[in-house]
């Protein structure tokens, strides 16, 4: 062994115990300076890309990427005296391997990541297959969330001219309120024509009515017209029937009528109309004829249903709701939407219902309770 | 095999003087400094793979704002430039304080890892006040996937900062009461290492985090 390596080995056993070096300290100095003004510069630079249109903006990113990356080097080489030189080979070991593992880690999330996002469907669609399974296991209940109302479109429940215009922009409406009217000659003629069958059969009912009457009084003393009154009793129950039936029918018709109105489903601002007086329009059209801003007091349900209670529900009906943070309550609201999701036995169902108390807040889950079909 | 020219010395990570131990094997074990001082190399470096962790989930997080707050709107870049400023001063002075303890003057080196102890605790107030900022406009961790990502990081290297300032407070205690003895040098290497790692992953957060949020 020479002497070199002797004197190797002597330092080797007083570990940290180095002799001071009085002029090297300015040179140590020196070589931490010089990787703060560089280190200083890189992130300067970094700032100034950032808030530049000096570069293309994609490649900002890459950019500022390369700049940490040079300025992680000038940490490491000046600030941690990392070298490639023989001396250090185990520790320069250890980073690469270290960085290794950094780049898997960052570079496999963001791989699967990107490839996952492209993969997944839209929202409704990744909800359905819950609820289809839900449904498989017997549940017929519609499950959603309570959000904020967004503008609300207002269509039309039946085809025809419209007539009259009730709304207009920026108008302020209440729950109820007629905003158009649609000239449904059919429907009106519809009602005439059951008023009119109601009419027939009331007087039909009083002409036997009063037959029966007479033809009682004559069988008070000729007991041979005995047949006639039961006859004309069987033909008055029959006319009361047919009174019954076509009173239903112009119920029915005035239903009809009814929906010729276009009201405002909820409390709220008109942001737009769409129609004109004397426009013919089309029953449940894509294009509504107002769209509503429903004021703050309002929310919204929207969830899905298993596909076979969803043919209960029908756009334009009343429809009651628990949500699950509020036991023991049950709100009320009508239905705006019922649509078909593609590709799952599910139909999504969108509820607008009024919330003056503000007790139903964005984000809570809340069913709708179909009643148990067979 | 001519000795001079041969032999290499595992040099300790971090130290910036050439070392004590005769490499390969010979000359038997490394000395305590080297093996304390790779132990901790070891640690760091785990340290750096833990919080790329983080640094995945908030690259795919960025943009899961939820509908609420984003980057571009939150950040305030000066504070960032301020804040690195601090980081890079302490790690300049940092290594100040290691080379006056190499030359075994108790005074500098005092003087050193208190101004780095002061531009960290700069540092971390300046966080802790754009944290409580955040969390007072409604943007805290709870608000959307990218904030919960965000607090996670950035509130994760913070943490790091004050256990590196408890441990700085420590060492200056020690080296006032025991001087320069080998394991506070030992130690006082280790938190050497500490505070540049710490500056090592500010620049990637300053960078992926702040930059790129609001360049994107």
């Amino acid at each position: 062994m020479t002497a070199n390596h002797q004197k190797l080995m002597a330092l080797d056993a007083v570990p940290g115990a180095e002799e001071t070096r009085g002029e090297d300290l300015w040179q140590g100095a020196q070589g931490y300076l010089l990787g703060l003004v560089l280190s200083a510069l890189l992130t300067a630079l970094a700032f100034f890309f950032t808030g530049s249109d000096w570069l293309w903006g994609p490649s900002i990113p890459v950019a500022l990427s390369v700049l940490a990356v040079a300025q992680i080097g000038v940490h490491l080489a000046f600030f941690l005296h990392l070298t490639t030189a023989p001396d250090s080979v185990n520790n320069s070991l250890a980073l690469a391997f270290g960085t290794l593992i950094v780049a898997l880690v960052i570079g496999g999330t963001l791989w699967i990541m990107y490839h996952m996002n492209l993969n997944m469907p839209p929202m409704t669609q990744m909800a359905a297959p819950a609820v289809t399974a839900a449904g498989a296991m017997g549940s017929q209940n519609a499950t959603g969330v309570i959000e904020a109302a967004s503008p609300t479109p207002v269509a039309a429940k039946v085809g025809g001219v419209v007539r009259s215009i009730d709304c207009d922009v920026g108008s302020r409406v209440r729950r109820g309120q007629l905003c158009a009217t649609i000239d449904a000659p059919t429907l009106a003629q519809a009602v005439a024509q059951s008023e009119g069958a109601l009419r027939a059969a009331q007087m039909r009912m009083a002409q036997d009515q009063a037959a029966l009457a007479a033809a009682q009084a004559r069988a008070a003393h000729r007991p041979a017209a005995k047949g006639r009154v039961d006859t004309l009793r069987q033909a008055l129950s029959s006319d009361q029937r047919g009174a019954t039936a076509a009173q239903q029918e112009l119920d029915a018709a005035k239903a009809r009528l009814e929906d010729a109105k276009v009201v405002a489903p909820t409390d709220g601002v008109v942001l737009a109309r769409n129609v004109e007086p004397g426009q013919a329009v089309a029953a449940n059209s894509q294009h509504p004829l107002f769209l509503l801003a429903p004021d703050a007091t309002t929310v919204v349900f929207r969830g899905f249903a298993p596909g076979s209670a969803a043919a209960a529900l029908k756009a334009g009906e009343k429809v009651v709701f628990t949500v699950d943070q509020l036991q023991g309550e049950t709100f009320e609201g009508e239905i705006i939407r019922v649509a078909a999701v593609q590709g799952a036995a599910v139909a999504e169902v969108v509820v607008l219902a009024p919330n003056p108390r503000a007790a139903m807040k964005p984000g809570m889950k809340a069913t709708i309770r179909m009643p148990a079909s067979n | 095999m001519t000795a001079t020219a041969t032999v290499t010395l595992p040099r300790a990570p971090g130290l910036h003087a050439t070392a004590e131990a005769p490499g390969h094997g010979e000359g038997g074990p490394a000395s305590t400094l080297v093996i304390v001082a790779y132990g901790f190399w070891i640690f760091l470096i785990s340290d750096i793979v833990m919080f790329s962790a983080f640094f995945a989930a908030h690259a795919v997080l960025q943009t899961a704002t939820d509908g609420g707050p984003t980057g571009r709107e939150l950040f305030d870049l000066r504070r960032v430039a301020i804040e690195t400023a601090c980081l890079l001063l302490s790690s300049f002075t940092c290594g100040l304080s290691a080379l006056a303890a190499e030359a075994r003057r108790v005074t500098w080196t005092q003087a050193a890892l208190f101004v780095t102890g002061l531009l960290g605790v700069a540092f971390l107030f300046l966080e802790m006040h754009e944290f409580a900022a955040m969390i007072a406009a409604g943007a805290g961790p709870q608000r959307s996937a990218f904030l919960s990502s965000f607090f996670a990081l950035v509130g994760c290297h913070g943490a790091h900062v004050s256990v590196g300032l408890l441990w700085l407070g420590t060492m200056m205690a020690q080296l006032y009461v025991k001087g320069f003895r080998a394991d506070i040098q030992r130690r006082l290497l280790c938190f050497n290492m500490f505070w540049h790692m710490l500056d090592i992953v500010w620049v990637a957060i300053f960078t992926l985090v702040y930059l790129v949020g609001v360049a994107r």
